[in-house]
C-alpha cells in the first residue's frame, strides 16, 4: 500500500470514530432528555395521585353535606322525584302573570313555590 | 534516512490507527454509568374506586426525611434549621434525637415536596431523604371493612386490598371499580349510626344489595375502625359483622318458611291454623309473643309474625322440604364472596322434630347478615338463589327461578302487607312515596350459660324496594336496641329495625333514581297478599300518592 493509501484509510479510521463519537454523544443526549422527561412524568404522576387523593377527599360525602347544610340543601326527598311531563303547567291568567310567586301541588302531594326570575319577563 | 522516515512514518500511522479503532470502539461501547435512568416511581399500587369512578384507596409519594446522629456536627444549629423549614417540627424536641446515640432517626413522615425540597437545599450531611409511598383512604372510616387496609410494605391485608392485591400492584395496574356506590353508603351509615345512638345500641349494620345484578352497594358494619391506624382499633372494632359473624336472626326467616309451604303446596294463602294453644314439640314450648287471635290464614302468619303458626306450617311440610327450601337459596352452605372470609352457616347437627319447627321461625340456625340479605332478595326478586360481588357488574345475573313464579308474586304482596298493616309499618311510613315491602325479626340473644336472654335481643329488617318489582334489597341489623325515650321496652324491630331502614330507604331512594310508585300497583300487591281492604293503602297524611301513575 502506498503512503497516500495509508495516509487515507488513517484519516478514514479517524473519520468514522469521530463521527461514531458525535452520533454517540447526540444519542447520550436523547437518553438524557428522555431520562428527564420520564423523571418529570413520574413527578407528574405523582403530583396527579396526590391531587386525586385530595380532590376524593374535599369529595366525601359528609363533608359536602356539611358544607351545604348551611346554605340551606337538604338531601332529596322521594315525593320530590317527578317526571317533566308531570311537572304543572305554569299558569297562563292574565291575573297569574302579575304575581312573583306561585303554590303548586305535584301530583305527590308535595306543594313547591314557583319564583319568578326578576330579570325575565312574561312573554305576551 | 528512507529507511529511518519509513519506520517513524509506520509508528505514527499504527499509533493514529491504534487511537482510530479506539475511538470508534468507544463509541461502539456500552454507554456505562454516564447516563442513569430515572428511578421507578414509588406509587406502585393501583387505586380501589366505586361503582362511578370515585377514589377510595389511592397510592401518594409520602417522602421520609431521616437523619443519622451520628454525622450531626451541631445537633441545635441543625435542629433549629430543621425546624424553620419542616411545618409542625418542634426545634427543641428534634435537637434531643438528634443528639442521641441512635443511628437512624425520623425527622418527619409524609413531608410534602415543598419540605423536601427546601430539606435539600439545607445540604446538612446527616439528613436524607427517603422516597416511600402511603396508602391513603379519602374517605376514612367509611366502608373500611369492605376497602381494608394494607401493611406498611402496601401489602392488602383486609377487604377489598387483600381480595384484589395481585391486580392492584404494579406501576401499569389498572384501577379496581368496585360494587359500592359512596353515596349510597354515606346515607346508610349516617342514619345507622343515628339509629345506634338513638336506640342505644351496641352495634349495628346495614346492607344494600341489587337484586338484578348481586352488587352490593353498601355494607355498613358499626363500630368502625379508621384503615390509616386499624391497629388503634378493637378486633370487634375490625370486624365486619355482615360478612365474618353469623346471627340467628328471628322471625325475618319466616318468609322463607312461608314460601316453601305455598311453593310446596302443603298451604294456600287463605288456610287457617289454629293458634290459641301453646304448641309443644320434642319437650319444648312454642308461643306467639303477643297472641291477638285463636286461628290466623297463612298471610296472618306472616303479617302478625306468629312463631306456632309458622312452625306448624313447617312441620306439616316436612324436614326434607324445609332443608331442601334453603339450600335452593344457598343457605345451607358458605356464601361466596370476594374477600374470602365469609363465616360458614351454623346448621343443625340434626334435623330433629324441634329443629324443623324452630327454623321455621328462624331459629336454631344462623347465617351471617349477607348471607340472608343476599336470600331474601333472591326469593323477593329474581326467584333465585344471587352470587352477591363487590365488583361493579353491570350486566343482571340470569338463572332459572327455583321457586314458582306465582309463589314469589304472592311473597311479594304478603311483604307488602307486612310494611302497610304489619310490624314494618314505621318502615312504609318514612318513605311514604315508595312501595316497599319487608319483614321485621326480633331474636333474644344467648347468654353465656347457653340460654336466651330476656329483652336483651337483635332487631333486624329486612326490606325490599320497589316491592312489586324489586330492584335493591336493604337490611338493616340492630344488637341490643332499647325503645326511644321512656319506653325502652319497645327495643323490638318494628320499634328499631323497621323505621331505621325507612330511613336508609328515604335516603337513598332519590339516589339511587327510584321513582315513587302508584296507587294501582298497591292495589294489585294487595290482592297478591291476600288483603281485602282498599282502604289502609298508604300510610295516614299521604293520600295523594294514591292518584300517582302507574310506574313506568
Amino acid at each position: 500500500m502506498s503512503g497516500f493509501g495509508l495516509l487515507a484509510a488513517l484519516v478514514l479510521v479517524l473519520g468514522i470514530g469521530g463521527g461514531v463519537m458525535v452520533f454517540k454523544h447526540h444519542v447520550d443526549e436523547q437518553r438524557q432528555d428522555v431520562a428527564r422527561l420520564e423523571s418529570a412524568l413520574r413527578q407528574e404522576r405523582e403530583t396527579g395521585a396526590r391531587l386525586r387523593a385530595e380532590l376524593a377527599y374535599h369529595h366525601r360525602p359528609a363533608y359536602l353535606q356539611r358544607l351545604a347544610t348551611p346554605l340551606g340543601l337538604v338531601p332529596a326527598t322521594p315525593q320530590q322525584m317527578v317526571r317533566p311531563e308531570e311537572l304543572p303547567k305554569l299558569p297562563v291568567a292574565d291575573e297569574d302573570r302579575k304575581r312573583d310567586r306561585w303554590l303548586v301541588v305535584l301530583p305527590s302531594g308535595a306543594r313547591v313555590v314557583l319564583a319568578r326570575r326578576p330579570d325575565v319577563e312574561p312573554q305576551p | 534516512m528512507n529507511a529511518r522516515l519509513l519506520l517513524i512514518s509506520a509508528g505514527f500511522v499504527v499509533l493514529f490507527a491504534a487511537i482510530g479503532l479506539r475511538i470508534v470502539e468507544l463509541g461502539l461501547g456500552n454507554p456505562g454509568t454516564a447516563v442513569t435512568s430515572p428511578a421507578a416511581s414509588v406509587v406502585q399500587r393501583a387505586d380501589v374506586v366505586d361503582r362511578h369512578g370515585h377514589v377510595l384507596a389511592t397510592t401518594v409519594p409520602a417522602p421520609r426525611i431521616v437523619a443519622d446522629p451520628r454525622r450531626v456536627r451541631d445537633a441545635a444549629a441543625e435542629a433549629r434549621a430543621l425546624a424553620n423549614v419542616l411545618v409542625g417540627t418542634d426545634a427543641q424536641r428534634l435537637e434531643r434525637r438528634l443528639a442521641s446515640s441512635r443511628h437512624y432517626v425520623v425527622v418527619k413522615r409524609d413531608a410534602s415536596l415543598a419540605e423536601v425540597a427546601a430539606t435539600r437545599r439545607l445540604g446538612l450531611p446527616a439528613v436524607g431523604i427517603e422516597h416511600r409511598a402511603a396508602r391513603v383512604y379519602p374517605n376514612g372510616r367509611l366502608a373500611a371493612h369492605l376497602i381494608g387496609f394494607v401493611d406498611v410494605d402496601n401489602n392488602g391485608l383486609a377487604g377489598a386490598e387483600r381480595a384484589f392485591d395481585a391486580r392492584l400492584k404494579g406501576p401499569n395496574a389498572a384501577p379496581v371499580r368496585l360494587s359500592l356506590d359512596i353515596a349510597v353508603q354515606a346515607a346508610a351509615t349516617e342514619v345507622l349510626a343515628d339509629a345506634l345512638a338513638r336506640y342505644q345500641a351496641v352495634a349495628g349494620s346495614a346492607l344494600v344489595i341489587d337484586v338484578r345484578t348481586g352488587e352490593l352497594l353498601a355494607g355498613v358494619s358499626l363500630p368502625d375502625f379508621d384503615p390509616h391506624r386499624p391497629a388503634a382499633f378493637s378486633a370487634d372494632a375490625r370486624k365486619d359483622r355482615n360478612v365474618t359473624q353469623t346471627f340467628e336472626l328471628g322471625s325475618v326467616f319466616k318468609l322463607f318458611n312461608v314460601a316453601m309451604a305455598l311453593d310446596a303446596g302443603t298451604f294456600r294463602l287463605n288456610d287457617r291454623l289454629d293458634i290459641s294453644r301453646t304448641l309443644r314439640v320434642g319437650g319444648f314450648r312454642i308461643n306467639d309473643f303477643r297472641r291477638r287471635h285463636d286461628t290466623v290464614t297463612v298471610a296472618e302468619a306472616l303479617l302478625y309474625s306468629s312463631n306456632i303458626a309458622n312452625a306448624k306450617m313447617a312441620l306439616r311440610t316436612g324436614a326434607a322440604a324445609q332443608r331442601a327450601f334453603l339450600e335452593r337459596f344457598g343457605l345451607d352452605r358458605r356464601l361466596t364472596f370476594e374477600t374470602g372470609n365469609v363465616a360458614p352457616p351454623l346448621l343443625p347437627r340434626r334435623w330433629r322434630e324441634v329443629t324443623v319447627a324452630t327454623v321455621a321461625f328462624g331459629h336454631g340456625l344462623a347465617v351471617t347478615p349477607l348471607h340472608f340479605a343476599t336470600a331474601a332478595g333472591g326469593l323477593l326478586g329474581p326467584g333465585h338463589a344471587i352470587e352477591p360481588t363487590l365488583l361493579r357488574r353491570d350486566a343482571p345475573v340470569r338463572q332459572t327461578p327455583v321457586v314458582d313464579p306465582a309463589v314469589v308474586r304472592t311473597m311479594r304482596g304478603l311483604a307488602y302487607r307486612v310494611a302497610l298493616e304489619g310490624s314494618g309499618r314505621q318502615a312504609q311510613a318514612e318513605v311514604p312515596g315508595y312501595l316497599i315491602g319487608g319483614k321485621t325479626g326480633t331474636a333474644e340473644k344467648v347468654g353465656p350459660n347457653g340460654r336466651y336472654l330476656d329483652g336483651v335481643v337483635r332487631s333486624s329488617f329486612i326490606a325490599a324496594l320497589p316491592i312489586d318489582d324489586p330492584e335493591y334489597v336493604i337490611f338493616v341489623m340492630l344488637d341490643e336496641p332499647t325503645g326511644e325515650g321512656d319506653r325502652p321496652d319497645l327495643y323490638f324491630a318494628s320499634w328499631t329495625a323497621a323505621p331505621t331502614a325507612g330511613r336508609i330507604i328515604a335516603r337513598l331512594g332519590p339516589v339511587l333514581g327510584i321513582e315513587p310508585s302508584a296507587g294501582e300497583t298497591a292495589v294489585e300487591l294487595l290482592r297478591l297478599g291476600g288483603g281485602k281492604s282498599e282502604t289502609a293503602l298508604f300510610p295516614a297524611g299521604d293520600e295523594a300518592h294514591a292518584a300517582r301513575r302507574t310506574r313506568g
